[in-house]
Order: C-alpha cells, then structure tokens, then sequence
C-alpha cells in the first residue's frame, strides 16, 4: 500500500534566515535542550543565553516555515523574553474550543454515559462556569508560552501581549518537563524535586494534584492528544502511565534498560513511543500494555552491561509524525533517523540524516516542518513534506483506526468487546505493525 | 476525473463505469479506474470467469449499507485524487456512527 519513495528531507529555505538571527554576536553557544512550536504551527520558541549572561526565549514567528522564496518568507523574532534561570522545559497551550464530542459515546454503548470519558468532560462537568469575570487571569483565549526554569519557577507569558502572564512557584528544583494539554489548558510539570504536579491554567493556575511517589527526577511528562492519559519517564527503566481522570497507574511499562528520557504518543493516543539512554526506542500499546516494535540505534544491539551504561548512543529525543507513518528520533552519535511506522513487521530505518550533538527534535502539529537543535546553539529547520507516507494517501482502515481509537477514550480496553472480527480487533490495537 | 484512453480496462464506453448496489438498493455509479482501488472489487471484476460481475459489470454487496458505500466511493475519488501529489494531503473525514461498518467494508473490500 504504501510506496517507498525516500526523498531525503531538505533544509529550508528559511533556516538561513532563522541562523541570522539565532547567530548574531550577542548569542553565547548553548546546549539547547528543547525547542517547541506552537499549535497553529506559526512559533517556535528557543532558548537562548546572551553575552550579559541574561536567559532568553526567542519566540520566532513565520506564517509559512516552507515557504519556498526567502524573500517573501516572513520569518521574525517577534518576542525576547528574559528569565531569571536557565531555562529547561518549554511548552506552548492555547485553548481550543471543542467542535463536537457528543458524538464520542454513540460508539460504544449509550448507557455508559455516566462515567466522564475524558478528561475534557471531568472538567466540563466540574466547572459550572468558565467565565473570565471570576478569574483573574484570562488563559481561554490567546496563545501562552511556559517555560520551567532551573529556580523551580514556571514562568507563562502571553505571545500575543507580550507580558509576563503568572509565575508558578512550587516545585523546589529544576523543572525539567512541561507539557499543556492539547485543548483545555492543564498544565502537567515535572521536576528535580522528584515530583509530578498538575496545575489548571482555565482555574487562575490552581495547582490541583502532586505525584509524588518516586525518589528519583521524572525527565519528562506528556499528555495523550485526548488528554486521557499521561506519560511519566524517568530513571531506572521508569515510564508510566496514568489514568487523568482517576489518577490510577494504568501500566507500568518494562522493557528498557536505561534512563529513559523522553516520550511521544500518537495522534489517536493508541501508541506510545519513549526513547531512552540504552539505545533504544520502544513503542507500547497503550491499549494491550505490549511491546510493539523496537527501534535499535546501534547495531549490533549493545549487551545489556553495556546498554544499562555509557554506550555512545543515547537517545534524547522522539517525535512521531502526523498520521502515525513515521517516528523521528535524535541520538548521541550524532545522527537523526526516521523509522516507518507502516511498514508491518519491520523496525527499518529509512533514512537518516547527521546533526552534530543534537539534542532535541520538534515538529509541527500539521506535520509540514520540523525542527533540530544541538549543543551549539543552533537549530535547523527541516521539511518533512516528502518522506516517505506523505506522497499516498493511507488506506481507509487507517482512518477508522485513528477515529475509532480516538473515540474510545478511557474506554480503551472496551475494544475488545465491539463487535468486530478478531482479525479486526487486532488491527485496532496495532497488532498489524507487531513484530513478530 | 480524466480517463486514460489508453487505459486497457476502457476499452468500450460501456465498460468504463461500474455498478456498486449496496444492501438496501441504492446503486453507484462510478469510473472502473477507481473501483479498482480496493483488491476486492478488482479481483471480483477481472477474475478468471468465476464471478457473474465479469460480464455484467456490477457488483451487489448484500452487507454494506449505502450510506457506508457512498463513504467508501468518496475515498476511492480521494486516493484517486491524492496518490502522487506533491501537496499537503487532507484528512479523509469519517462520521463517527458509521465508523466501524466501514471499518469492516474497507477491510473486506481491502482497500
């Protein structure tokens, strides 16, 4: 079904303009551990120190990252924010009003309505009102910037306005990871101080919730796109999962050997893809809790004495790509990969590209762009328009798949009892792309 | 969509088009070309004689209702449409009610 074509993902015209502004004399070279875009795809916010030792975010603003003449691209650095600290964990939120999730229950059964499936309808049921004259702060509408910084500070500012929004002060260290949900404004943080803490922005930053059961630093938290799950990494081997609207450990994943330092889900949040230090990525169902694929980065698969310790090839960071078809990863040997997804059976690479010291790969929400950025300051921008998935439009049966995964909610483990083919539903749950 | 002329399968106008009957009646018209995206319908139509399609060109499905056929009709137009293009490819959107029927007519029909 799905034609290989391997065109190779090209740098940008406009990455040469964003070097001139990212190069000018009063940069110092960073590591820039995280770079993110915005969810309208039009910002891009990097890190950066300058010469006075001041901390910055660079809020780069361009309507078209591919557009293909440089002069009419209009790529700009349309905020310079300042921090008291190094800054470690960015994030972008801005609220989406939800078109239409009643449709949600009629798949399964219409008696089940009582039990709030997702996140989203917890908080409707909760909140009797979202009006803005109760609050103090308004966050329902404009687009927001977080950015955790090494005090134990969250600073939120507002792209639009420019100001300082609100500073959340509780964690006691660093904040290593941050992540907003995708429509409602949640905020999940996590930090040194081995603690998770959950903070709702729509209730003037209220800080709601704290995991705290490890004693060890949680390297980074991610919400599922239906903000039904939540994905805990950290050392010895950790990645868990949380139901959001119970706040149960749903799966306790085992399968690395290594610090376990980033992770990604898929757009129907039926996949979980985590990237760790033992060379490898995994991805789990989030439905079976199982093994699907693993992705190896160094070849022959290091012994585990020497993939539990210093090999060269960490993996820092994972991405994966609109539609499911790809995974994008950034390992210590310098080299950034790209594995197919869709292709049964096979954890192949299919392409593979050196980035010096890269620490972090991003990518836009409408799968056009993504970004890299490395340990000397620097990010590049690349088009992934051409690799391979994107030229054929995928089967029907995948976009069932997405839908009806995207339907289910916490629900999820109800796929097993629809009234479907076995055949089928193990196609739900991705057991097609299983290596055998 | 502009037919190929020197496309083997349109030899004859009346070959060009196909009839799709769904389980409550309603019957679809649509190019051969792209009925022929799903391997069901083009093993059915080109098979070695077995199935009565062969000469009639029709196909009856006694398990796929029309507001299902009429989706998977739209997306034979949409892969159609969307193989070998250099632009950005749309989501195909599903209605959510009708979402597992088509999940089980694409996996029948293999398409």
């Amino acid at each position: 079904m799905f034609n290989q074509i391997i065109d190779q993902p090209e740098l940008l015209p406009t990455n040469q303009l964003l070097q001139k502004h990212l190069n000018s004399s009063v940069y110092l070279t960073n590591n820039v551990w995280k770079v993110a875009f915005s969810p309208c795809s039009k910002y891009l916010a990097i890190p950066k120190q300058d010469i006075y030792g001041e901390n910055c975010v660079l809020v780069v603003k361009c309507s078209n990252w591919n557009a293909k003449d440089i002069h009419t691209a209009d790529l700009s650095v349309c905020q310079r924010f300042t921090c008291t600290s190094g800054i470690w964990s960015l994030a972008f939120g801005q609220r989406k009003t939800e078109e239409s999730h009643s449709h949600q229950s009629t798949l399964l059964d219409p008696n089940n309505l009582l039990l709030p499936k997702t996140r989203r309808e917890l908080l409707n049921r909760r909140r009797s009102s979202l009006s803005v004259v109760n609050r103090r702060h308004d966050f329902t509408k404009d687009l927001f910037l977080a950015a955790g910084l090494a005090d134990g500070k969250i600073n939120i500012w507002n792209i639009d306005t420019g100001e300082l929004t609100l500073i959340l002060k509780d964690h006691q260290s660093t904040v290593c990871g941050l992540d907003f949900t995708s429509c409602t404004m949640q905020l999940a943080t996590c930090s040194h101080d081995t603690t998770i803490k959950l903070w709702d922005l729509l209730d003037d930053g209220n800080m709601y919730k704290t995991l705290n059961e490890w004693t060890h630093v949680i390297n980074a938290v991610k919400w599922s796109p239906d903000e039904t799950l939540l994905c805990a990494v950290g050392p010895y081997e950790l990645v868990i999962l949380y139901d959001t609207v119970t706040w149960e450990e749903l799966h306790k994943f085992e399968g690395h050997l290594h610090s376990v330092v980033d992770c990604a889900f898929s757009s129907d949040s039926a996949l979980l893809a985590t990237a760790s230090y033992d060379t490898q990525v995994i991805l789990w169902s989030t439905i079976t809790g199982e093994i699907l694929k693993t992705f190896a980065h160094k070849i022959p698969m290091p012994l585990k004495i020497y993939a539990g310790g210093d090999n060269g090839a960490f993996v820092r960071s994972v991405v994966i790509t609109k539609y499911n078809h790809n995974i994008i990863t950034a390992c210590d040997d310098n080299k950034i990969r790209w594995f197919s997804l869709a292709l049964n059976d096979k954890s192949r690479m299919i392409y593979e590209r050196t980035e010096t010291n890269v620490l972090c790969v991003a990518m836009t929400v409408d799968g056009h762009t993504m970004a890299v950025s490395n340990r000397n300051g620097e990010v590049h921008l690349l088009s992934t328009l051409s690799t391979a998935g994107t030229c054929h439009p995928p089967p029907l049966k995948y976009f069932c798949r997405l839908l009806i995964n995207t339907s289910l909610g916490t629900k999820r483990k109800e796929a097993f009892s629809l009234s479907l083919s076995q055949h089928l539903i193990k196609y739900l749950a991705y057991q097609d792309i299983k290596t055998k | 969509m502009t037919t190929n002329a020197n496309d083997l399968h349109c030899e004859t106008p009346k070959n060009m088009y196909v009839k799709l009957i769904s389980s409550d009646g309603h019957e679809f018209y649509i190019k051969r070309d792209l009925a022929l995206t799903s391997q069901t319908i083009r093993a059915m139509l080109s098979g070695p004689g077995q199935y009565a399609e062969n000469e009639t060109n029709a196909i009856h499905f006694r398990c796929i209702s029309s507001q299902v056929l009429a989706r998977i009709c739209s997306y034979f137009a949409y892969k159609a449409r969307y193989s070998n293009s250099t632009i950005e490819i749309p989501e195909f959107p599903i209605a959510p009610e009708h979402a597992l029927e088509i999940l089980m007519a694409a996996n029948f029909l293999d398409c």
